[in-house]
């Protein structure tokens, strides 16, 4: 966007459109190995992990029976993820899932933050590659889930639910089929990239587009334009504080729906 | 300039398509939330699991609108 | 307008389409699955043990002041028991000893009450025989008495009476006396 913005003529009257939605996307790798360019992107990757690490390391650390106020945070969400989303969710046999799930939804939770994180602000989950790396784990999770819970059945019970006519099987089947080897990696993968890049999207659009309108790259706009930039930043603002709703909601849907995708492997019957 | 013409048009029906893409899951996301809402008022000792299950729709449903979204790149 | 038209479509031909903004990069794939590793196995094998200790050593501690504070309030329960105990029996002491008290005044009472009834009533025999003493005294004094006086006037009349006569009046006086006494 900032390149962008370097780029655009004013004076020339050109306004300032970020060429492709991927200059808010992409950075510009900072070294490379090989041919392989290491940005920004991949740095953050790994420091959202390591934030997970030391996010649970000092909220566990002292094993004090009277919780410190980082202590009660990390177990009310251990206790979310375990009680709300193992037990609840998938009932028996779902305490095998909270290292999974946790580790699922800290990771998501940070990554989706980064997104209204000042001085970092870009979220890790809206580059394709995290949520469909995830997605893919809860996918080979839940299908070897089945298959160890049912065996050769599962596939049957998948595609067919029992107790269903003979006259539907061809219809449901394709439907069943695809909607839960195809759609549901999927759609468990765009949601979270979709409402990410959206996010992001409409952020970067609004708050910057409210500084060009008050301060113009430099040049001072004309006065007419400045409350023009301010309902701009002002709603961009209000974005803002929705946003941090969405990140949160978002890596609780991902979990919420990896454990009821698990959950259906392992008990067919509901 | 006659291609860069015909893509032009070729991103606007991609916007407009998303647009039609996104009434049906909006108006499905109202259904929802306000059927939640209406059974937590009803029952709120269930809201718990009301509102676990609204979420699990919204998501659905929000797919919908989010593949319409993703689609618009796409083209 | 139509300049900015030109700037966007040339610009987004020189770079990549929106496409690529939907293929994973395989780079960043492999960040993500090292890091997702570093994550799970942080989880898996540290954060939650570490959790399950303190949520055991915590529920251990509750446990104990539960039953520590059961402990106490028992002990309380006996102590007041105890004191409630020691109050009734020293209800039942006082009255015991008021009873006593009672028993003891009413007894003294009577010895006391009976003593002077005897006192009185011995007062009493002994002024009522000093006073049949004395009047048995006087009666027999003023007999003496009556019996000199008659003798004396009897003398008197007799010397100037003849000898029936005196007699006559004797033995009248005699039973005047007589019906006197």
């Amino acid at each position: 966007m900032i390149v962008a913005a370097e780029s655009c003529d004013i004076e020339g009257g050109i306004v300032c459109t970020p060429s492709n939605v991927n200059e808010l996307f992409v950075f510009k790798p900072i070294f490379y190995i090989g041919e392989i360019g290491i940005s920004r992107t991949h740095f953050l990757i790994i420091f959202a992990a390591l934030l997970v690490v030391i996010f649970l390391f000092a909220g566990l650390r002292k094993k004090s029976v009277v919780p410190s106020k980082i202590q009660s945070v990390v177990e009310s969400l251990v206790t979310l993820i375990r009680e709300d989303i193992a037990m609840n969710v998938i009932g028996k046999g779902g305490e095998a899932y909270v290292p999974y799930l946790l580790s699922l939804f800290m990771f998501i939770l940070v990554g989706n933050l980064f997104e209204v994180t000042p001085l970092i602000n870009f979220p890790i989950t809206s580059r394709i590659a995290i949520p469909l790396l995830l997605s893919l784990i809860t996918y080979v999770l839940f299908l070897v889930a089945g298959i160890r819970k049912q065996g050769k059945e599962y596939f049957t019970h998948l595609i067919w639910p029992p107790g269903l006519p003979v006259a539907l099987k061809p219809l449901v089947g394709l439907i069943e089929f695809a909607s839960t080897l195809i759609v549901r990696p999927v759609s468990l993968a765009v949601r979270l990239f979709a409402n990410l890049v959206a996010g992001h999207l409409m952020l970067s659009l609004l708050l910057v587009s409210g500084y060009f309108f008050i301060y113009q790259n430099g040049v001072w706009p004309v006065p007419g334009k400045i409350p023009i930039g301010v309902a701009w930043y002002t709603f961009g603002l209000a974005i803002y504080g929705f946003e941090i709703v969405v990140s949160i909601l978002q890596a609780y849907i991902f979990t919420l729906l990896s454990a009821v995708y698990i959950q259906t492997s392992l008990h067919p019957e509901h | 300039m006659e291609e860069l013409a015909a893509e032009v048009v070729v991103k606007g029906y991609a916007l407009i398509g998303y647009g039609a893409a996104a009434i049906g899951p909006g108006v499905g996301i109202g259904i929802i939330v306000g059927n939640a809402v209406q059974a937590m008022a009803r029952q709120p000792e269930a809201a718990g699991m009301v509102r676990t299950t609204m979420f699990l729709g919204i998501a659905f449903t929000e797919a919908l609108a989010l593949i319409g979204f993703v689609l618009f790149f796409l083209v | 307008m139509n300049i900015n038209l030109v700037t966007f479509l040339a610009e987004a031909e020189e770079s990549s389409s929106g496409l690529e903004l939907l293929l994973p990069a395989t780079s960043e794939l492999v960040a993500g699955i090292f890091a997702f590793a570093i994550v799970f196995f942080f989880v898996w094998k540290w954060a939650l043990p570490a959790l399950d200790e303190t949520l055991s050593a915590r529920s251990e501690a509750i446990e104990g002041q539960i039953s520590k504070a059961k402990n106490e309030k028992y002990e309380a329960q006996k102590t007041r028991e105890d004191y409630q105990k020691l109050v009734a029996n020293a209800d039942e002491e006082v009255r015991k000893i008021i009873d006593e008290g009672k028993a003891t005044a009413e007894k003294l009472k009577e010895g006391i009450v009976n003593e002077a009834k005897e006192e009185a009533e011995t007062i009493i025999e002994k002024a009522r025989a000093d006073s049949e003493a004395e009047r048995d005294r006087i009666s027999s004094e003023i007999k003496s008495e009556v019996a000199n006086l008659s003798l004396e006037i009897s003398e008197k009349v007799a010397s100037s009476m003849s000898k029936g006569d005196q007699e006559k009046l004797i033995n009248e006086f005699i039973k005047e006396m007589g019906s006197d006494k």
